[in-house]
């Protein structure tokens, strides 16, 4: 009983020891807050003002949304039509890839002098890092349908455009959802990249201002709101996936 | 025994003749210019309503090519000579689903189970040819045996499980041709065996015709009315040879003496 109430928590426990040891290393090295707060105090932090943290971690939790579902949108339509058509191909894939590189910081400053301050250039930045695996898998996905599957249309005498929607996209489909592992915490990365930028709210912007007066405590809780919404975020996507794409091996039965 | 009734000579045009496959010196040629093989020279062949057609010959005979062919599954302008399927061409045969096509491997779509996967063809076919269908999904399904396998998907299937929801599949559009290529290589031999009988049986409650490509000697001899032999290289109709077993065939006719007599036929003619 014990061995197994061990066994279902001992990641857990991985967890309190790391943070028993970073307790004790703060309090016996007498670390000033500054550099390392101890965990105590930034539990603290967070119990003494749960209501900014929260309202920010909704803010960001919806900039991330919006980016990342126009990602979804955007990444699967272009996906379709590149993996469809030789000339969107030809004359949209090169382009995509030379924005895919070119850093997505870079390009975050231009954004801000476009868009001005807030939600649009925020959404816009999540939208560049969730996009390019989504379009990628897609177009993968659809092209490794089985031929012979296709033939068998093929000679029911079925249109491209059925074949898409019978054979190609239920294919794409576990490809897609391995992106979405992918693009999914990375729109959360997005969004704090473009909230540092031009937010005036949310946990990126918290987190500039809260470092600019070096309080620790304070962006340690951020980064820790940070993490979990990115694991949130990822998770609802796996559950998801697992309804969805039942049949793939990847999934098992 | 047997009577080499290879199709050649004059004969009047198509329109009212009692076969369904007509292929009259048909020429296949893969790829263009220098790098062009060629991989069927000069075809004649007759396929009758309701016959069982068994095409055998080494690799590299052409002889999957010639089916695909007769399917209008090749690039056009690769196919030389004339194919006619109940006077159409095999594009307009093929738009009015004349055919069904069987592969080596069952190629179902893992993400619909048995019953979805034999109902695919008619959820893209036409109105009309939906109208036409004779036997629902769950019919076909319980012909090949497989009705309380219904909700399964294909991974939860065996291989010969997998390749008979294919021909259900096959037969869900009421085909005239049923076009099978090696269908039963991928299975061991005692469910391949097994197959054999089972294929005879779905056929006999069909209306349609079959053309199967095959390696197995025995395999032709046993489910065939007649078997096409061919050369490889390029590939060529050597002879074609009537097996006379009386239907329906009892797998005991294995062993018969007449049957061992048939395949060594055949066997002669593939190495003559």
């Amino acid at each position: 009983m014990l061995l197994r109430v061990l066994r279902s928590t001992r990641v857990w426990l991985v967890l309190l020891a790391g943070v028993v040891v970073w307790q004790i290393a703060v309090t016996v090295l007498d670390l000033p807050n500054y550099i390392l707060p101890s965990p105590v105090r930034v539990v603290t932090e967070f119990a003494n003002r749960p209501l900014l943290y929260l309202q920010a971690t909704l803010v960001t939790t919806w900039e991330s949304l919006v980016g990342f579902g126009a990602a979804v949108v955007l990444g699967v339509v272009l996906g379709v039509l590149i993996a469809r058509s030789r000339l969107t191909e030809e004359l949209l894939y090169p382009y995509l890839n030379v924005l895919r590189v070119t850093p997505t910081v870079a390009i975050a400053p231009l954004l801000t002098i476009w868009f001005g301050r807030g939600f649009l250039p925020i959404v816009v930045v999540s939208f560049l890092i969730a996009f390019f695996p989504i379009i990628v898998q897609t177009v993968l996905g659809l092209n490794s349908a089985d031929r012979g599957l296709v033939d068998v249309l093929r000679i029911a005498n079925a249109g491209e455009l059925q074949i898409l929607r019978k054979i190609r996209l239920p294919n794409a489909l576990p490809y897609i959802f391995a992106s979405f592992r992918i693009s999914a915490p990375g729109a959360v990365i997005g969004t704090l990249v473009g909230e540092f930028m031009s937010g005036s709210q949310g946990l990126g912007f918290l987190i500039t201002t809260a470092s600019g007066q070096l309080n620790t405590s304070s962006v340690f809780v951020l980064v820790v709101l940070s993490s979990l919404l990115g694991i949130a975020m990822f998770q609802v996507c796996v559950l998801v996936e697992r309804r969805v794409v039942r049949w793939h091996p990847s999934v098992s039965l | 025994m047997t009577v080499a009734a290879t199709a050649t000579g004059p004969r009047e045009e198509t329109t009212g003749t009692p076969d369904l496959v007509r292929l009259t010196d048909v020429s296949i040629v893969h790829g263009r210019g220098r790098k062009a093989v060629v991989a069927v020279d000069g075809a004649d062949l007759e396929i009758g309503r309701k016959e069982f057609v068994a095409v055998i010959g080494p690799s590299g005979c052409g002889k999957s090519t010639l089916l695909k062919a007769v399917a209008g599954l090749l690039p056009a302008g690769s196919v030389q000579g004339r194919i006619a399927v109940d006077g159409l061409d095999p594009a307009a045969a093929r738009r009015a689903n004349r055919f069904a096509f069987v592969f080596q491997e069952p190629v179902l779509a893992p993400w619909r189970t048995a019953l979805q996967n034999v109902r695919l063809p008619l959820e893209v076919a036409g109105r009309d040819v939906r109208a036409r269908a004779g036997r629902t999904p769950e019919e076909l399904l319980e012909l090949v045996g497989l009705q309380s396998f219904a909700d399964k998907l294909p991974a939860e299937l065996s291989g010969g499980m997998k390749q008979r929801v294919s021909i259900a599949r096959a037969l869900t559009l009421e085909p005239s041709v049923l076009l099978m290529d090696e269908p039963f290589g991928a299975l061991d031999e005692i469910t391949r065996d097994h197959m054999h009988s089972e294929l005879l049986t779905i056929w006999s409650a069909t209306g349609s015709s079959v053309v199967l490509v095959t390696h197995s000697l025995t395999e032709a001899a046993f489910v065939a009315d007649r078997v096409v032999v061919m050369s490889p290289r390029p590939g060529r109709i050597k002879t074609v040879l009537r097996m006379p077993f009386a239907r329906p065939r009892d797998p005991a006719l294995k062993t018969s003496v007449e049957f061992l007599e048939a395949v060594n036929e055949i066997r002669a003619a593939l190495e003559a």
